[in-house]
Parts: structure tokens; C-alpha cells; sequence
């Protein structure tokens, strides 16, 4: 009786998973038959869709990589330290996460646009409804995630393999980047991959400190967006295919070395 | 070699306060301890990896307090073998070797040894993960010796092994230490390894040493309640003095209706009369008398006589568990399996036992008082 009740539990979360799964796939084959976009791949290489690419692209590799650069350092202290200040720290590294990327791109706009903003047009960086702005906000939005993600992997390593690496001969430099980096190394391509797609997905912000202006701004969730607003779906199918494109590419990079392990 | 000068520190809630120790060159000295006796922490601190509030710590000679664990030039087995999983078993024993950039064959003829002596050859191509427990261990321990530090530092190395690889590890350390002449300084909470590997054992409660001793000494002649009860000391009683007879060598305790006799030993220190004594005795040192067996004039002043109560089935051994007519004692007694046959025992059988008064331990019971061995 009692195993009768958990292979109905069991069929009934099995079923619920696939259902769920099941929605998502009709989302995107809902539109891409039913809305069927003319001329696919022939729009795809066109240069109104290269271009948000192009700039899309170069930002949000940009973004990561000024991101995870400051990431590990500030991971790795949250990692180790643990003192009440740290966890003080801690908290206001989350904030990003929990906040609208929407308020989080007026808050950017408010300090761009103000004194500092204008304190630092004087010295040539202009940062408002700019592509420096584009970097600024996909930045801004994703560095405390990659910290986040980053301090799992080094909380994963026990400090004492530190210590033993440093009763062997190993300064702290050394200890980090001969043992406990090459040890959280698929943590980290992970979180360069979760880190970098996100960027390219990255609206709220980027949108209002950087506007939308085409050619300049316009990244692929901009294009997105303008094209909904222009009635021109078929463009933002395509705009949408390349993101999925970028999430499927993603998920397949993070699956493979979350994976992959020492015993391979 | 080693020389710890009244170090104290502080590691949350645990406290190390003015502690001494002294390790010979070339020494095998131990560290034994229950868990939570701050072995390890006095082990790290050595290493390097906590900082102590005050005191000194000497390492050759050199006071090297302040320096950092790479500075100290010397070897560390953990608990857990703690190998860089991403690299190969070679290169992990090479690790060191590599930081500081000495050529293989400088170091290869000591590598070679280690690995024929800890019969790792085959492994070296490894990955670490796939190695067993005791193949880490071994792994670990060639990684720590490799550049030949004349300070070698265990933290229990053996605590997660079988028996039959613990026992063959031991007789590992045992010919490395003999053959290579490092200081070895072993934490272990294990009675049995600390004496078939130690020269020299120092028993640690509560980050205070409380014997250091040879390690007959310490099981014999325990200077504490504590070092008694973790030798293995099965019975110790409450007792009081009564009588020293100096010229004879031998003092009187009484406990309850009884009194018994008990040798003085030389460098243990007499008891004045009427002093309450902890006294005791080994459970394989009582005595179980064969009927009508005339009785060795040693043997004679402590006799009791009761009855087998319980009796414990272990496997070289049996435990009897004896109980007085008056019932007032009751003694642990270990009988080898063969002895335990020739004198039939079974539950509920009268017998008498003899407390041979050259193994009667006694330690006043203001020496259980903490005390700082320098």
C-alpha cells in the first residue's frame, strides 16, 4: 500500500517536471511555426541583425571579463574570511541579485548623469547613453552574480590543501594559483559562461543608462524589444533565435565541465 | 629540534596556555591525546598555520615564531593525505620539488627510495582520486619527505585506515625513521600506535602535557588520574594512606574494610601518612588463584575473595568481571584465552584474586592537580 502511494508520488512529480519542460519547448515552437519568420537565415546575416550582434558580443565579453577579473579576488576573500564584518560585506555584494535590473539601471543613471557623471565628462569618459554605458550597466548587473558563483567554487576547496601547498615550499600567490585556482577551474569556466550570457541577455539596466539607440546601444534584447515595438516580429524572432542560440550554447559549455571532474 | 617555549593561543573557543615542549634530534616523539586535546592545534601551530600570542617556537636552534609555514623547511602528513586531486601521484610527490625548481635528478634517488619503501611505484601515473585511502596515505607521506626536511610532522596519519594497512604503515614509518634519522613528531590518539612507533610519548589533556615519559614509564607508572585512566587503567580506587614503611619500601592504603600493601617505587614519590591516594591496578595484572595452590610469600597481603560476576568474550581475550564476598570491589581482570580454559572459569564460580603489591599503582590526589611538565 505504502509503496503503491510512492510510485504515485513519484509519477506525479515525474509528470509535473515533464509538463513543465514540455511548456517551455511549446513556447518557442508556438513561435517559431505558428508565427513562421520569412526569410530566416537570410535576416540573420543581414547587417540590422549583425550589427546589435556584433555590439552585443563585444560588450558583454567586455563586461565578463572586467567582472570575473574582479570577481575572483573578491570571491576568494569572502571565501576565507569569515568575520562578522565579511558577512556584512556579503550582503551588500547580493544586493544586485535581488534587485530589479530596472532600479538597478536607475540608479546608475542618477550617478552617471549627476556630479559624477559630469566630473567625469570633463575628463573624456561619458558614460550616459553611451556604449561605455552598455558595459557599465551589463557590469554592474553581473559582477556580484559572478561573485556569488565564484565563492561557491572556492568554498568548495578546503583551505588546508592552502596550508599543506604552503608547508611544501608554496608562497600564499603561489598556493592560490598553482593549487586552489587550477582546483575550482571548471567552477570558474562556468561562471565565465554563466556570467557572459547573462550579459548578453542583460535589458533593464542597460536600457536606462544606455538608452536605445541603434547602432550604438542597441544590443540584442534592445533589437528585441524595438521590434515588438515597431510591429516588426519576424526581426524579433530572429533576435530571439540568436539568444536561444547563446542559452543553448551556454547550458551545453556549463553541463559539460560541471561534468567533467578529476576522475576523467 | 623542536622546542615550544610557554607558547599560548587562542583558537575560538579553545585555549593553549604556556606550553612546553621538547623534541630530541633524530627523535620519535608522540603526541597522544584524546580527541579535543588540542594535539593537532600544537601541530599546526608548529607548521606554521596559526599564530601564537606569546612564547617561542624553536626549530634547530632558530627561533622561527614569526615565520611562514614556507619558511620552515619541514614535513607535513595530515589526517586526510590532502593530495592536489588535479594532479598525478608523481606529481604530487614532486610538488615540492617543483616550487622550488630543483632538478628531478637531484632528488630522484631519494624519490626512488621512498616509492620502493612505500611500494608505490605502480601508482605513480595516477590520478589521486582513484586511489584507495592507505595508497593516499602512502602518497602523502613520500610527498612530505621528498626533499629529505629533518623535521617530519603527522597529524594522526593513520586515524582512517584498517588495521592490516595501519599496521603495515606503521612498520613503513618505523624503518623511514630509522633509515633516514628525521625527527618525527606523531599526534595520535591511538594508545597502540604511540607505543609501538614512539621513543618518547607526552600525554596532552586539555592543551596542557600532563607525562612525558618513555612509554613504559607511562604505562606503568602514570603520574595522573587522567594519564592512568587513558593508559588503561581498569581499576582505580579512592583510597587513604595508613602507613610508609621506608626501610621495607612499601606503604599501607586502606579502602573500605580492606587494606592492602604496595610496593614504593624509587623515582616515584612517597605519599605521607593519612593522605587520600588514588591507587590501582592494571586488569591484566590481578591475579586469579588456583585452589589449593600454596600462596608466594608476594603475593600474599592483598587477597580477596569473591565470585566471578560477568564474564566478556573478545577475541585473544576474556574479561572477568569479580565481585567480593563484602561486596565492596569489584576488579576487571584480562585473562588470555588459554588461561581463561585451564581455570574454568564461569559465572558465579568462587575464586580469590591477588593484587600483586609491585603492580599497585598510587598517585596522591593532589598531583591530579594540572602541572606543567618544562
Amino acid at each position: 500500500m505504502k509503496s503503491g502511494n510512492r510510485l504515485k508520488q513519484l509519477s506525479f512529480s515525474k509528470g509535473l517536471l515533464y509538463f513543465v519542460a514540455l511548456y517551455y519547448c511549446l513556447l518557442v515552437v508556438n513561435a517559431y511555426i505558428f508565427c513562421k519568420p520569412c526569410n530566416f537565415f537570410e535576416l540573420l546575416f543581414s547587417s540590422e541583425v549583425l550589427k546589435p550582434l556584433r555590439l552585443s558580443l563585444v560588450s558583454s565579453s567586455i563586461a565578463s571579463l572586467l567582472s570575473i577579473s574582479i570577481a575572483i579576488p573578491c570571491a576568494y576573500s569572502l571565501s576565507r574570511n569569515r568575520s562578522k564584518f565579511s558577512i556584512f560585506i556579503d550582503t551588500i555584494i547580493d544586493i544586485p541579485i535581488f534587485l530589479s535590473p530596472v532600479a538597478l539601471g536607475s540608479l546608475l543613471l542618477i550617478f552617471f548623469s549627476g556630479s559624477s557623471g559630469l566630473l567625469l565628462k570633463k575628463v573624456g569618459i561619458d558614460v550616459a547613453f553611451s556604449f561605455l554605458g552598455v558595459i557599465v550597466a551589463q557590469f554592474s548587473i553581473v559582477t556580484s552574480m559572478a561573485i556569488r558563483l565564484l565563492k561557491s567554487a572556492f568554498d568548495s576547496v578546503d583551505p588546508f590543501y592552502e596550508k599543506m601547498a604552503r608547508i611544501l615550499g608554496c608562497t600564499r600567490s603561489q598556493a592560490f594559483f598553482k593549487v586552489t585556482l587550477p582546483m575550482v577551474q571548471n567552477g570558474l569556466i562556468s561562471s565565465i559562461v554563466i556570467v557572459w550570457a547573462r550579459c548578453i541577455g542583460e535589458f533593464g539596466a542597460t536600457i536606462m543608462l544606455a538608452g536605445a539607440m541603434p547602432g550604438l546601444t542597441e544590443t540584442i534584447p534592445i533589437s528585441i524589444f524595438l521590434s515588438f515595438a515597431s510591429a516588426d516580429v519576424d526581426r524579433a524572432l530572429i533576435f530571439t533565435g540568436v539568444l536561444l542560440m547563446v542559452s543553448v550554447a551556454s547550458l551545453l559549455t556549463i553541463k559539460y565541465f560541471s561534468r567533467r571532474s578529476y576522475f576523467l | 629540534m623542536i622546542k615550544l617555549q610557554d607558547i599560548s593561543l587562542k583558537l575560538g573557543n579553545f585555549k593553549v596556555n604556556n606550553f612546553f615542549m621538547n623534541v630530541r634530534p633524530g627523535e620519535y616523539y608522540i603526541l597522544l591525546g584524546p580527541s579535543g586535546a588540542g594535539k593537532s592545534v600544537i601541530l599546526q601551530t608548529i607548521a606554521g598555520f596559526y599564530k601564537i600570542s606569546s612564547g617561542k617556537i624553536l626549530l634547530r636552534g632558530i627561533d622561527v615564531t614569526e615565520l611562514s609555514p614556507e619558511e620552515r623547511a619541514i614535513g607535513f602528513i595530515p589526517q586526510n593525505s590532502f593530495l592536489f586531486p588535479n594532479l598525478t601521484v608523481r606529481e604530487n610527490i614532486l610538488f615540492a620539488a617543483n616550487i622550488h625548481k630543483i632538478p628531478f635528478e637531484k632528488v630522484k634517488e631519494f624519490f626512488e627510495y621512498l616509492i620502493n619503501i612505500l611500494e608505490i611505484e605502480y601508482l605513480l601515473n595516477n590520478r589521486v582520486v582513484h586511489l584507495s585511502g592507505g595508497e593516499k596515505q602512502k602518497v602523502a607521506i613520500a610527498r612530505a619527505m621528498l626533499l629529505k626536511p629533518d623535521i617530519v610532522l603527522l597529524d594522526e596519519p593513520l586515524s582512517s585506515l584498517d588495521m592490516p594497512l595501519r599496521k603495515k604503515i606503521v612498520s613503513t614509518l618505523l624503518q623511514l625513521h630509522r633509515e633516514t634519522n628525521i625527527t618525527f613528531l606523531h599526534v595520535t590518539h591511538d594508545q597502540e600506535e604511540a607505543f609501538i612507533l614512539g621513543d618518547v610519548i607526552s600525554l596532552i589533556f586539555n592543551g596542557q602535557i600532563e607525562q612525558t615519559s618513555k612509554k613504559n614509564a607511562l604505562y606503568f607508572f602514570p603520574r595522573t588520574l587522567n594519564v592512568a585512566l587513558f593508559t588503561g587503567m581498569g581499576n582505580i580506587f579512592n583510597g587513604k594512606v595508613i602507613s610508609v614503611d621506608h626501610e621495607n619500601h612499601q606503604v599501607t592504603i586502606s579502602y573500605k574494610n580492606y587494606c592492602f600493601v604496595a610496593t614504593l617505587h624509587e623515582h616515584r614519590p612517597s605519599p605521607s601518612p593519612s593522605t587520600a591516594v588514588f591507587f590501582g591496578i592494571r586488569a591484566e595484572e590481578v591475579m586469579i588463584l588456583r585452589d589449593g595452590e600454596p600462596l608466594k610469600p608476594l603475593l600474599e597481603p592483598n587477597i580477596l575473595k569473591g565470585k566471578v560476576k560477568s564474564i566478556t568474550e573478545k577475541t585473544a581475550t576474556h574479561t572477568i568481571f569479580f565481585i567480593d564476598d563484602r561486596e565492596e570491589i569489584e576488579l576487571e581482570i584480562e585473562l588470555s584465552n588459554l588461561v581463561y580454559r585451564r581455570l574454568e572459569l564461569f559465572t558465579g564460580k568462587s575464586i580469590q584474586v591477588s593484587l600483586k603489591k609491585s603492580s599497585i599503582w598510587i598517585s596522591p590526589e593532589d598531583f591530579n592537580k594540572k602541572y606543567i611538565v618544562k
